[in-house]
């Protein structure tokens, strides 16, 4: 009781040193969301339909069942973790994707041969930190660049997933899926004030706060962050900024990894031939980590707020009669208003420079 | 000069203010008449560049007027400027290294003129080659070619746009002795064709030697026009250092104690692979400040980041303390007593980071548990002690220090090295860029610091500061320590000759 | 510094809001609400039923399987009077909980599942909401249930027909080579292969003439590219006809049957298939199969309003108009569906449609007519029938049996001499 007290008592601490940044962050946050929505508010009476259905809908259905959304957020919390870890190094990661597959895939191999579903989870990390750090080392030691090598290893997991699925791990009772994760090796479920909640999600939240406490409280996470934001500076105090690059790409391959086979392990339990599990997460990471500032605590509330967005957009067609696109429209738009922050940062430096001019 | 001359360029009253509310250039008027060769002087950071930027369209001045031949004009990019018959030759160069000459050329007429042919552009240059008397292999690759062969050819690229008035850039510091004496028969050349041509050093020698007039800048400041046939090198080193000495600091004698650093014969290259420190071999001792003059890409930066382990050696050893740590790392140096104050804030801070990150850059090993964790708690108490010693003003510790004013980002980059306690301070251009208060501050901590008998080795492209603040002195040029001696021993105008690399 | 930038941040922040709350607000309600899309619906006596068609990933605009489905469901409203409402889901995650969420709402009498990833998900959920109906079109859980209808297609009937027909043009243009780009190596595919090889060995018995058979799968339902490539390494074979088997990959294998008209390297055609999609290029592509979805969802939607619903599996063949070789009316209805939605450009659906129906009459002969009409017949009486092969091992012998030219291997019922 009292450690926690004391804790408390540090949080509020830091909360107060930096009371004024996180101000400013919510202020920002809060504020293009509320323009997102209004901007999509616009759109959808341009389109013809009513905003105030439509965001009914969005709202009510998206957090109509909690396991589901919970349970969706959580292989994209995770992708944004391996989008956030190597940005915050400078490093543009968008091989999530890929990571996740091969997590996923690994995990598959490993939990059907070995019935333990931690040996499977450690597994699709160690698969996807593998294939996070020999992007790093390709970009460090070749200079290629990260998002080429993402893009292309991408494809590769893609088509060597599809190449297995359909000649070697699919199910021979249903052919259109892979084998199934055995069923003494899922994860199930959580009891809750709120129902039955998948144990991923919460997988995946502690996940979230070990790798803020790596970032935040670790002389590598310092050492990452100081190598992002000015590789200089990092050099100077005697880091090496390309091993902040290979850490980081590790630290967030293992996510995406992680996020792969938890997804498979304690949700889908097997993979379809149309590769509509695992297509699009690792993408829709990025949006996750910007909406989420790159921060991991962020970042989970943001993969909730996008699994929001995503269920409740479904639900849209079905009840609006709208294209399913729509909510695909209003994601974007709201996104793109997160970057009005930095416009506002513009228009202060500027009338800065208009006030020295004039003395 | 006759009045009568036409004026080529005037520009008046610029000023350049940057976001971050540096003054780079202030009202400065610049002349420059046709057909004439018109030398630009100044120390580094006087502003040369920037003005010749702004005259090439490529920054925008805050504020100020610009003439060619009468006729104002405004540039949206160096592509207008092109087209107003300017030129400018960089000091890296804008070739692709993997075309040929020729393709080079082509490519540069691409964003002017699209109808030229390749075989037309051939006949012209190989007509305007004839006429300056200068030889560019036309067919051979970029990169192949040596350095003074590609300055000509950059030039002839210029001339091919029929520019009228030609910007270099420093375009000496990168060409060997044989080489300079090409370029100005070339330039020569040029200018009985006719054109003006705006030649940008910091080499009294080479002003004396090819400029018609000149004009120097001092700290973003007009000093004054002259007709250099008219003025001495000494007049011209006074011109650029400037006289003026703000601040007195009274100091003891110095104590000196046992040495504590040396350097043999250091050999370093800079960031483009060219030799920028070549065989240095120096001693610093406790209690000392050993000043480092020169103008700024002299090798100074290169020596003093090679010395914290920054940048690799090629040849050459470093000793602190009697240990040879050549083969260490920077962390390992730093934790054997030696502190390096680097020359921009850009380098020593994170400015996204707080003051309390930030002040645990170099005092990370402090605050670390065994398991690597950071105690934030006793990383606040190291920033509040470096705040309460340098007396600096912040929101708060938890703020970004880009919130910070330069003066106190300055003191946090000192502060956080002397609460560390090292024996050895390289201090790299401690003062620029702030006011006269925090310039005080600074220089007076840093004679404090001596007189506790710790070793300094400050580097400094202000004569102001290296006069006032060293024991000794020493004077880099070209890679070289060209003098070292006593601060005694030294005038400003000595130093500012054997700045410009003058024997004096 | 600090405070002024964030009072200036918050400043800005409360304007922008403002202007745009101002904004949206009139646009709410100076212009008045939006219009309503459904004008008040006429008193209908009976009980209007309610049904929820839900796509396959992907949904609406693949001119194909999906738009099928939703032609079946518009049909369903017109004729029997039922409101209709769609859904596309993101992943096959999303399944389950949407299956539960709309079955524990209760709101709709039948929920129709579209393509062969609801299997899984439909296997969980079906049990746990007996009073849902659910139909799932062109798969199977392999389970009988009360509350649920599986509606497969006997694919091998109609590529069977294809199959003598694209033996009979392959002849026309100076060849005896035969292909199929197809999709991933699946059950469904698996029939269409049989009856398509089965087809051209009917071909072959009836006439003596040879024909030379490809088969190539791309793994893939969705790679242009893959099936542009594939499509022009049978070309390169030889292939005159080429059959595509494998959803948007053999409309790159279209392209490349294009290309290779256009680049003179002789002529060569395409059958497309599921929907008509002869108007994707009328002059080089004369024929396409039949998978009619939307008979499928019409029919499990009947089965709900004329209350004769029945648990279990139904197939749909050539009896009952559930597969077969689209007409030129249904070239003509999808290059108008194709008009509509502005892919069908430098044409109108009349010109496809003449342009369809003079190719058919050149390169189609009496005698193919006259073979796929009596196998038509056999078919329809119920003279003969296909196997449907389980696993991938009683595929292969199939095959294998039937590129030796034992017909018979393909067929479930009766024969064919």
């Amino acid at each position: 009781m009292m450690s926690l007290a004391h804790f408390l008592m540090k949080f509020r601490e830091r909360i107060r040193a930096r009371y004024e940044e996180y101000l400013v962050i919510t202020i920002e946050t809060l504020a293009s969301a509320i323009i997102g929505f209004s901007i999509g508010a616009l759109v959808l009476y341009i389109l013809g339909f009513n905003p105030a259905k439509i965001y009914f809908i969005l709202f009510s259905k998206g957090l109509s069942n909690p396991n589901y959304l919970l349970s969706k957020s959580t292989p994209i919390m995770l992708t944004g973790l391996a989008f956030a870890i190597p940005m915050l190094a400078g490093v543009f990661n968008i091989g999530g994707e890929g990571q996740l597959y091969i997590g996923a895939l690994i995990s598959l191999i490993v939990v059907t041969s070995t019935h333990n579903p931690a040996l499977g989870i450690l597994a699709g990390m160690v698969a996807g930190a593998a294939l996070g750090t020999f992007k790093a080392v390709l970009k460090v030691y070749r200079g290629v660049n990260e998002v080429i090598a993402a893009i292309m290893l991408n494809w590769v997991m893609y088509f060597l997933i599809l190449y297995l699925l359909t000649e070697k791990l699919y199910n021979p009772q249903i052919p259109h899926e892979s084998i199934p994760v055995p069923e003494d090796a899922r994860l199930g479920k959580i009891p809750t004030p709120i129902g039955d909640i998948r144990l991923i999600f919460f997988i995946a939240v502690i996940a979230s706060l070990i790798i803020y406490y790596i970032l935040y409280y670790t002389n590598i996470g310092y050492m990452l962050r100081v190598a992002g934001l000015s590789p200089k500076t990092a050099k100077y105090a005697g880091f090496n900024p390309n091993l902040a690059i290979i850490y980081s790409m590790a630290l967030g391959g293992a996510m995406a990894g992680l996020g792969g086979s938890l997804l498979l392990i304690g949700y889908v339990y097997s993979i379809d031939t149309t590769m509509s599990t695992l297509f699009g997460l690792g993408f829709t990471g990025i949006g996750v980590a910007l909406l989420g500032r790159n921060n991991p605590i962020g970042i989970i509330f943001s993969a909730i707020f996008f699994s929001m967005l995503i269920i409740g957009g479904e639900m849209i067609e079905l009840l609006a009669g709208a294209p399913p696109e729509l909510a695909d429209v209003l994601t974007g738009v709201i996104v793109i208003a997160l970057a009005l922050p930095y416009m506002y940062r513009m228009l202060i430096s500027y009338m800065r420079i208009r006030r020295l001019i004039k003395k | 000069m006759s009045e009568e001359k036409r004026r080529a360029v005037e520009m008046l009253n610029i000023s350049k203010i940057y976001p971050d509310g540096v003054v780079a250039l202030r009202d400065v008027n610049l002349t420059v008449y046709e057909g004439e060769i018109h030398g630009l002087l100044g120390e580094n950071g006087a502003g040369k560049t920037t003005l010749m930027r702004i005259l090439y369209g490529e920054i925008k001045p805050t504020k100020g007027k610009i003439r060619l031949f009468g006729r104002k004009v405004s540039f949206h990019g160096p592509w207008d400027a092109i087209r107003h018959g300017i030129g400018m030759v960089y000091q890296h160069f804008t070739l692709v290294p993997t075309f040929t000459v020729l393709e080079n050329l082509h490519l540069s007429f691409t964003s002017v003129e699209k109808k030229m042919s390749e075989s037309m552009i051939r006949r012209n240059a190989e007509k305007l080659m004839k006429e300056i008397g200068f030889e560019v292999p036309l067919d051979a690759i970029v990169e192949d070619l040596p350095i003074g062969v590609q300055q000509r050819a950059e030039i002839l690229k210029i001339l091919l746009r029929k520019a009228k008035i030609l910007i270099l850039d420093e375009p000496t510091s990168v060409l060997t002795p044989i080489e300079t004496r090409e370029l100005f028969k070339t330039l020569k050349k040029l200018k009985e064709k006719g054109i003006t041509i705006i030649f940008i050093t910091h080499k009294l020698r080479e002003v004396k030697e090819i400029t018609d007039r000149v004009t120097v800048l001092r700290k973003g400041r007009l000093v004054g026009t002259v007709e250099t046939a008219n003025v001495s090198e000494i007049d011209l080193a006074r011109m650029m250092v400037g006289r003026e000495v703000f601040l007195k600091i009274s100091k003891k004698p110095a104590k000196v104690g046992r040495k504590v650093l040396e350097t043999v014969n250091l050999w370093v290259k800079d960031d483009r692979g060219l030799d920028a420190v070549r065989g240095v071999s120096l001693d610093l001792y406790e209690g000392e400040i050993l000043g480092i003059a020169g103008v700024q890409g002299n090798g100074q930066k290169e020596l003093v980041e090679a010395i914290a382990g920054i940048r690799p050696i090629i040849k050459g050893r470093i000793i602190v303390d009697n240990v040879d740590v050549t083969n260490k790392s920077t962390v390992e140096r730093y934790r054997l007593g030696l502190a390096y104050v680097p020359d921009s804030r850009l380098v020593g801070l994170v400015f996204d980071m707080s003051l309390v990150e930030n002040t645990t850059l170099t005092n990370l090993h402090k605050v670390l548990t065994k398991t690597k964790r950071i105690l934030w708690d006793k990383a606040s108490e190291i920033a509040v002690k470096v705040v309460k010693e340098l007396d600096i003003i912040a929101p708060s510790l938890g703020a970004p220090v880009k919130y910070l004013s330069g003066g106190n980002q300055q003191k946090v980059m000192v502060g956080r090295e002397i609460v560390r306690e090292p024996k050895i301070f390289i201090v790299a251009e401690p003062t620029h860029g702030l006011d006269v208060g925090a310039t005080e501050f600074i220089r007076k901590t840093l004679i404090s610091l001596r007189d506790k008998d710790k070793a300094i080795l400050l580097v400094s492209t202000d004569l102001d500061e290296i006069m006032q603040l060293s024991d000794r002195i020493a004077v880099m040029y070209e890679g070289k320590i060209v003098a070292i001696g006593k601060a005694e021993e030294f005038s400003v105008e000595r130093l500012g000759l054997l700045m410009g690399g003058v024997k004096a | 510094m600090l405070r002024k930038s964030i009072s200036k941040v918050a400043a800005l922040t409360i304007v922008a809001i403002v202007i745009v709350i101002i904004v949206v607000a009139a646009a709410l309600f100076t212009i008045g609400p939006a219009p309503s899309p459904s004008p008040s619906p006429s008193p209908t006596p009976a009980k209007k039923y309610k049904v929820a068609i839900l796509f396959d990933v992907g949904g609406r605009g693949d001119l194909s399987f999906n738009d099928m489905a939703w032609l079946g469901a518009e049909r369903a409203s017109k004729e029997l009077g039922v409101e209709v409402s769609y859904l596309t889901p993101k992943s096959l995650q999303d399944m389950i909980p949407l299956l539960e969420s709309l079955s524990e709402s209760g709101e709709y009498d039948i929920l129709v599942l579209i393509g062969f990833l609801w299997t899984g998900p439909l296997n969980q959920t079906a049990d746990k909401y007996p009073q849902q109906k659910f139909a799932l079109i062109d798969a199977t859980t392999g389970v009988i249930r009360d509350n649920e209808v599986d509606i497969l297609f006997r694919e091998q009937e109609c590529a069977s027909l294809v199959g003598i027909i694209a033996a009979g043009m392959a002849y026309e243009l100076g060849g005896n080579t035969i292909g199929a780009v197809a999709g991933m190596d699946i059950p469904p595919l698996w029939k269409f292969h049989i009856g398509y090889l089965f087809g051209a060995k009917y071909f072959e018995l009836k006439t003596g003439k040879k024909v030379n058979f490809l088969w190539q799968y791309t793994g893939t339902f969705t790679d242009t590219q893959a099936g542009y490539t594939t499509g022009m390494q049978l070309l390169q074979q030889g292939a005159k006809v080429l059959y595509g088997l494998a959803g948007l990959t053999h409309v790159g294998m279209f392209n490349a049957v294009i290309d290779w008209n256009k680049e003179g390297k002789g002529k060569a055609f395409a059958i497309g298939q599921d929907a008509s999609q002869e108007w994707y290029a009328p002059e080089y592509i004369p024929l396409s199969g039949a998978k009619r979805v939307d008979v499928a969802v019409y029919t499990a939607i009947e089965m709900v309003v004329k209350g004769t619903w029945k648990g279990g599996i139904i197939t749909l063949g050539l009896k009952e108009e559930g597969v077969g070789i689209w007409d030129l009316d249904g070239v003509e209805w999808f290059a108008e569906l194709a008009k509509e939605t502005g892919q069908l450009k430098d044409m109108t659906p009349d010109d496809v449609y003449n342009t369809v129906k003079s190719l058919r009459e050149q390169y189609i002969k009496d005698y193919v007519w006259d073979l796929v009409n009596e196998l038509a017949e056999k078919i329809k009486k119920g003279e003969i029938a296909f196997k449907t092969p389980m696993t991938h091992e009683e595929y292969d012998a199939i095959i294998s049996e039937l590129l030796k030219g034992n017909l018979n291997a393909a067929l479930e019922k009766g024969s064919v001499t």
